[in-house]
């Protein structure tokens, strides 16, 4: 069997990893609680529980009194919250982006950091404006631009980790061949990437649609949202089958099973989703049982559902997202593919001679 | 402004177009329709309680309006606002017409509140719902429905909520009256007359709350066998020929036809149909006309040109209309009971049937008039009903 033992590590790159990995894992999960507390704010309709920013009910955002925020009204409580995470967030990036400076040689990654901070602010403020302007369209953006956000602090993650760094493409014969399946992935996982996103711009689109907004416009968004779905499963899937062939480099193959796992769980969370929201439909009388007592507004069944749902699309964009990022730092480039191609094809007619 | 984002245009209620439309109103009618209606009851972000409605303001400004608090400040003695856009908008629309943006995707669709007709309720059919009927859908939902439970609202909120409600219906009712009303008789007196007339309606629902006869009423010590005994004879009026419940229900209480369609559906229905036979006429009439000559086709052709902006507003109106839907019986095996599964509540359904369906009064219209059934040969149905679907689970 083919193996992909870990080359070398430059030690310079494992010092700078020893920094600012830690710290990329922190913000990155900070970034995800961010994220889950947001998709709170928009299940509870907290967006505009605070009126004011960037302070909160002219309060400094840290100084305002804890007591009135934890016993206080459930969306002050989310909403001042989610602008606490969002500060903590912004906090680690600054010092990740000190780190990548100083610990860091890659000069694309300290680019990386910069572009981070710049997102991190960009986001807080769009998240201000839509408070100010009470504006859906700019909800809309904000929890579009968010799993965005998650994406490159994923990114980070992965870039400043050890695997990272240990990989190395061997272009030996041996390892090329056992190699080449991670072609395959590369597109699956752009593809998937891609359709994720999507999916999650729809369901922002989806939870921010305006009161006024036509039954046909909803509906519509709906049929999309779900068609969407399809295209999701099938592409995530295809990749996590494509990942599973022998000879797969350990990193990416566990992260296109962790993909597999979260794009299962996200199905069944769309599903749920909309039982918990409207009920059983009639179509699916036959196949789910009806309640006997009608569905508790707001209660935390419903609540939690709805928000694991839009939480858990952003880790499957963090799992596809990952899988890309991995394959594509393993996968053999073109030159290589076509001169293994050749051998092959020179050795078999030696073979024949 | 940021990616050309200004405040957004506060929400503004809808016309009843079908109705206007359907009644020929001409476009200068709609928009004195319109003028009269935000002068007695404002807009959904400033709310007006006409006089003689008895509309509490207080609770019409708590339910109105954006979303967020009195005075912007959470504290304990600020009141939230915009509950009714928080919680209800979504499915019911603005105006209370049952077109929020998920109204589509739902069945049954959710309720239209302008027409003040309510399935659920303790009152005769024709009456207005009392305020307790309708604090009962909102705090319990209707299960098979997507009407959730807000079991976890204050108090006043609910409140509130019961208010605008009753808000939305009479605005609606008061439109639906002024566009029947020839507009040549519109001044302020017939409008406010019309007003009070529509609010009385509803101060009269306390008053005509169906209680039943008090010697019909099953004692609460009924053995099961007493009770079964009821429940056979219930079945017996259920199968009867007299009851009709099998020709909708069907004889195990598990409805296999749907063929007629509720009052909500009925309009829409009506105007659809009604709109495609005058599109149809047009076209045919276009046709003749292509045929004709001289001073007579320049006359056919005034004609037409006559006919055919009013069938646009009607194909328009059309383009924003749901599906129409057919009523469903209720299939009893499965246990659940939209209205309430307690007996006064399936005694009332079957006694009033249910308003806006198809689902007939078989109790005594008024006193000393005897309906299909006597209230005791009801509770025997309910009986039926009730051990039957237990039986089923």
């Amino acid at each position: 069997m083919a193996t992909h033992s870990p080359h070398k590590t430059d030690p310079q790159a494992a010092n700078a990893a020893r920094w600012t990995h830690p710290v990329a894992w922190t913000l990155c999960v900070v970034t995800f609680l961010l994220l889950w507390v947001g998709g709170l704010v928009t299940t509870t309709k907290s967006g505009m529980a605070v009126p004011d920013w960037p302070g909160t009910y002219g309060h400094n955002l840290w100084l305002y009194p804890w007591q009135t925020w934890i016993f206080g009204p459930w969306d002050l409580f989310i909403e001042h919250g989610h602008r606490l995470c969002g500060t903590l967030a912004g906090l680690l990036t600054i010092a990740l982006l000190v780190l990548l400076w100083r610990h860091d040689e890659r000069r694309w990654m300290q680019y990386v950091g910069i572009g981070a901070l710049v997102g991190v602010i960009g986001q807080g403020v769009l998240g201000g404006m839509r408070v100010l302007l009470g504006d859906r369209l700019l909800a809309m953006l904000h929890g579009s631009i968010g799993p965005l956000f998650f994406g490159l602090t994923v990114a980070m993650v992965v870039w400043t980790s050890q695997t990272w760094h240990a990989a190395t493409r061997d272009d030996s014969t041996t390892s090329l061949q056992s190699r080449l399946p991670l072609a395959s992935v590369l597109p699956l996982a752009s593809i998937a990437s891609l359709l994720v996103y999507f999916q999650l711009v729809l369901g922002a689109l989806l939870r921010h649609l305006p009161v006024t907004a036509s039954p046909a416009t909803f509906s519509t968004v709906v049929k999309a949202h779900l068609f969407l779905a399809a295209f999701v499963t099938l592409a995530a899937l295809a990749m996590t089958w494509r990942t599973s062939v022998r000879g797969m480099p350990n990193a990416v193959r566990l992260a296109g099973r962790a993909t597999g796992g979260v794009v299962a769980v996200q199905v069944v969370l769309g599903l749920t989703t909309w039982l918990a929201k409207y009920g059983v439909p009639d179509w699916a009388e036959q196949l789910v049982q009806t309640p006997a007592t009608a569905i508790i507004a707001d209660g935390w069944w419903q609540t939690h559902v709805v928000t694991a749902h839009q939480a858990t699309g952003a880790l499957l964009f963090a799992g596809v997202l990952t899988t890309l990022l991995l394959a594509a730092r393993w996968a053999p480039d073109r030159a290589s593919i076509v001169r293994s191609n050749r051998a092959n094809v020179t050795s078999g007619t030696r073979a024949t001679t | 402004m940021l990616i050309g984002c200004g405040s957004p245009s506060p929400p503004e209620f809808s016309p009843n177009r079908l109705l206007s439309i359907g009644q020929g109103s001409t476009r200068e009618q709609e928009n004195e329709l319109a003028l009269t209606l935000t002068d007695l009851f404002g807009t959904p972000d400033q709310p007006r309680a006409p006089a003689g409605t008895g509309l509490e303001m207080a609770q019409l400004e708590m339910a109105a309006g954006a979303v967020g608090y009195e005075g912007n400040k959470p504290q304990d003695e600020a009141r939230p606002r915009g509950l009714y856009r928080q919680h209800c908008a979504q499915c019911h629309g603005i105006t209370g017409d049952g077109y929020g943006p998920a109204a589509a995707m739902l069945s049954p669709y959710p309720r239209d509140f302008r027409r003040g007709i309510y399935k659920f309720k303790s009152t005769t059919r024709d009456a207005m719902p009392t305020d307790n009927d309708l604090r009962r859908v909102i705090v319990e939902g209707l299960p098979d429905t997507a009407m959730p439970s807000f079991q976890l609202l204050d108090n006043d909120q609910i409140d509130a909520l019961v208010e605008y409600t009753r808000y939305l219906s009479i605005r609606g009712q008061v439109e639906r009256e002024l566009v029947a009303m020839p507009a040549s008789e519109w001044n302020q007196k017939t409008v406010e007359a019309l007003v009070q007339e529509v609010a009385k309606r509803w101060e009269m629902a306390d008053d005509r709350v169906v209680v039943p006869d008090p010697d019909s009423l099953p004692r609460e010590d009924r053995t099961p066998a007493e009770i079964k005994k009821s429940a056979q004879l219930g079945e017996a009026i259920f199968l009867s020929a007299a009851a009709k419940c099998m020709e909708c229900h069907g004889k195990t209480g598990q409805p296999d036809r749907l063929t007629e369609l509720d009052d909500w559906s009925r309009e829409n229905f009506d105007f659809r149909t009604e709109t495609a036979a005058r599109a149809e006429s047009l076209t045919a009439e276009r046709t003749r006309v292509e045929g004709m000559a001289g001073a007579h086709r320049e006359r056919a052709e005034a004609r037409l040109q006559e006919l055919a902006p009013p069938l646009r507003a009607r194909q328009q109106v059309v383009a924003t209309l749901l599906e129409p839907e057919y009523a469903k019986p209720r299939d009893f095996s499965s246990g659940i009971f939209r209205g309430g599964s307690e007996s006064i509540d399936l005694f009332r359904r079957i006694h009033q049937g249910i308003p806006g369906t198809p689902m007939p009064a078989h109790g005594s219209p008024r006193p000393g008039v005897a309906g299909v059934l006597t209230d005791q040969e009801i509770f025997q149905v309910v009986d039926y009903l009730k051990n039957d679907s237990k039986n089923r689970e």
